[in-house]
């Protein structure tokens, strides 16, 4: 619709064309001295009410940093469109996670769901809903878990709904396939229960052998398979819509890897939840769930594949299991128990404010840094504050940038809370 | 890199404090192997903390290098690049740390205080960085059973002797160099000195990472690391009494680049 140069409003200058949607397309624009992005509607999309919804959000603000979330409305020629921040290029699609084009780490993942989990969990809390969370909305940083959540536009009060939009096909809730609801926060939570099993199992919850011996979909099978019938391919009760070796390999393999706690939400949510929405796993519980498996992640010494320190396991079996690439035992790094977390102080792990501070539960600002040297472990201070380190022996002040060498049976005072040390 | 499997210990000396670092790592795209021996002797009292800054510095630049370097037009260039990364991040943290802990009575160029050796090996797709300041030995063990030693042992060092990185023109006695492989070795061994002079017969010492192999290939990884650990401690009691470390990464498929 834009050449490249044509300056709109005399603000706003078009530096190069992004992309097209169905609802309009997308440009790298200059305005004042900021790189930005500019979505600008086509002519039927952009409705009367679509500018008041934009303009609604423009003035609520963004609920955390990792919306890309309308910041200006921009009119020109009796159209319309608005301003965000360019997505840089760091980030990654997600449909190219699912088609297996990038790697990412566990501790991306865990990192990269807690941020997700706790972003709806604000969006919610704002009294807003995102209607259509599927896995061409999301970017992910993989380097460091790092999120952006785009097209934010249909984002609007909770059980009100301007475009008609219900969602994506196999993200939808199955009450929405069903045609029984428009899009509200517990099909939100449903459908980001499916973007977390896509993003931890690079499958789909309820495509097992039910989907695999359909020969021809049609609306009464879909809704068979997505809807309020549907079948979770992990359903403890009922075992006929199980993942088919073959043809759902990554569910069958990935399904193992987990720990009890982050299955059950998964349970919750499509089992029980099918059917009635207050049974879903709520935002915070997949948060602190998430946190749990960051704290857990310990890499194993001899391939540095990652492995998770399962309590669980632990204190049924004795022993964990070997490493899940190599097969080989390795030694486990030492864990600290804050309040009744437990974090492996595994090399580069970082402890987090949401560690220390329970009031500050979404808090990802780094306090602590861990690192190995000759199997000895070592943790750096580099927050602000002057914390304790408590040996059977002694007490010395741990200034920020200052790096204790951890021992057994000591202790570490964050002021707010101690820490044990144990090897 | 899942056909990787890496090992790294260090067996304190008799003397003093250990003031050798070791380090191996496997990451998704990448592994290496650092290992580094503060010089020890009372003109080199926080050598310990140099050697830990040495392999804390080449790690950052080893990771930095496997995700941005992709230019092998002119290798010479990279290789001076990493030579002056490694020297300047190694002086930047040893500057920090002297400035927050200074001594006052102390008249010598401070760095001095923070003397060490750093030997380090990158692998990467079908090329491995390997880079060399002072005494030890890197040694690659390939398919055919050859062994390939890395910069052999400088002229400069004589006896006890050796370069290191805190010296002012250091950068000199850095050696970097960038090899395109064609096919990977089966077995990098990183030491310190402290190993090669724990040997009697110096043939022992270049037969060992056959004999890591052999044993790999009977015992599993595992085992063998933990009798690498106990071989370590011997000879630091029956060898040279000077600190052991070792480095070591195993590739149980070695794969042909065409
Ligand atoms: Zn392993």
């Amino acid at each position: 619709m834009f050449k490249n140069g044509e300056i709109l409003n005399n603000s706003i200058k078009i530096i190069d064309f992004i992309g097209s949607g169905g609802q309009g397309e997308v440009y790298k624009v200059q305005y004042q001295d900021a790189l930005l992005a500019l979505k600008w509607y086509y002519p039927k999309s952009g409705t009367k009410q679509l500018k008041k919804t934009l303009a609604n959000l423009i003035s609520k603000g963004s609920p955390n940093d990792f919306f890309l979330w309308p910041l200006a409305l921009v009119e020109y020629n009796n159209q319309f469109g608005y301003l965000m921040e360019l997505r840089p290029k760091t980030y990654k699609s997600l449909l190219d996670w699912v088609s297996l084009k990038f790697d990412m780490s566990l501790t991306s993942i865990s990192k990269a769901c807690f941020k997700l989990t706790d972003a709806f969990h604000k969006l919610h809390a704002k009294g807003l809903s995102y209607k259509d969370i599927s896995f061409g909305n999301l970017f992910i940083d993989p380097n460091c878990g790092d999120i952006l959540i785009c097209d934010n536009d249909n984002v609007t009060a909770n059980g009100i709904n301007v475009s008609g939009l219900l969602g994506t096909p196999k993200f939808m809730a199955p009450e929405i396939v069903m045609g029984s609801t428009i899009p509200n926060t517990e099909t939100d939570q449903f459908s980001l229960a499916i973007l977390l099993f896509y993003i931890l199992l690079i499958s789909h919850p309820f495509d097992g052998a039910l989907e695999a011996n359909i020969k021809c979909f049609d609306e009464s099978s879909l809704s068979k398979l997505y809807g309020t019938n549907a079948i979770f391919i992990y359903d403890k009760l009922n075992d006929v819509n199980r993942p088919v070796p073959g043809i759902h390999n990554n569910a069958i393999n990935l399904w193992k890897l987990y720990p009890q706690y982050i299955k059950e939400l998964f349970n919750n949510t499509f089992t029980l939840g099918v059917k009635n929405p207050a049974k879903r796993t709520r935002e915070s519980q997949w948060r602190n769930a998430f946190l749990k498996l960051y704290n857990s992640l310990t890499k194993c010494s001899h391939c540095g594949m990652e492995n998770i320190y399962d309590i669980e396991v632990l204190n049924t079996r004795g022993k964990l299991e070997p490493c899940i690439l190599c097969n080989e035992e390795y030694p486990i790094a030492p864990r600290i128990r804050i309040n009744n977390n437990v974090v492996v102080l595994d090399d580069e792990k970082q402890l987090f404010i949401s560690h220390i501070k329970k009031s500050d539960p979404s808090n990802l600002s780094v306090i602590a840094e861990v690192r190995e040297l000759n199997s000895e472990f070592y943790l750096t201070n580099v927050s602000k504050d002057i914390w304790k380190y408590i040996t059977t022996s002694e007490t010395i002040n741990i200034l920020p940038q200052q790096v204790v060498n951890l021992k057994d049976n000591s202790m570490i005072d964050f002021g707010l809370v101690k820490g044990e040390i144990r090897f | 890199m899942n056909n990787f499997r890496v090992f790294s210990d260090s067996a304190k000396g008799i003397m003093h404090e250990n003031q050798d670092v070791g380090l191996a790592k496997v990451k998704a795209n990448h592994a290496y192997l650092i290992v580094s021996d503060g010089h020890g002797g009372k003109d080199y009292i926080r050598s310990h903390i140099g050697a830990k800054h040495a392999v804390l510095a080449l790690e950052a630049i080893f990771n930095d290098f496997a995700s941005n370097y992709k230019n092998f037009d002119s290798i010479n260039h990279a290789e001076q690049t990493l030579k002056e990364k490694i020297i300047t991040s190694w002086r930047k943290l040893t500057i920090d740390h002297y400035i927050n802990n200074p001594l006052p009575s102390y008249e010598i160029d401070p760095y001095k205080l923070y003397g060490a050796t750093l030997l380090g090996v990158l692998l990467k797709d079908d090329y491995m960085v390997v880079i060399q300041i002072g005494d030890g030995n890197i040694l690659a063990l390939l398919e055919n059973e050859d062994i390939v030693q890395y910069f052999k042992k400088d002229k400069k060092l004589v006896g006890n002797e050796t370069t290191s990185i805190c010296e002012i023109n250091a950068i000199k006695d850095l050696h970097v160099k960038i090899v395109k492989l064609n096919v990977l070795p089966i077995l990098i061994m990183v030491t310190t000195d402290g190993v090669i002079n724990s040997f009697t017969d110096i043939n022992d010492f270049y037969s060992l990472p056959k004999e890591v192999v052999m044993e790999i290939k009977s015992l599993g990884f595992n085992k063998t690391c933990q009798n690498f650990r106990q071989l370590l401690n011997d000879m630091v009691n029956k060898g040279s009494g000077d600190d052991c470390t070792v480095a070591i990464l195993y590739n149980f498929s070695p794969t042909n680049f065409k």
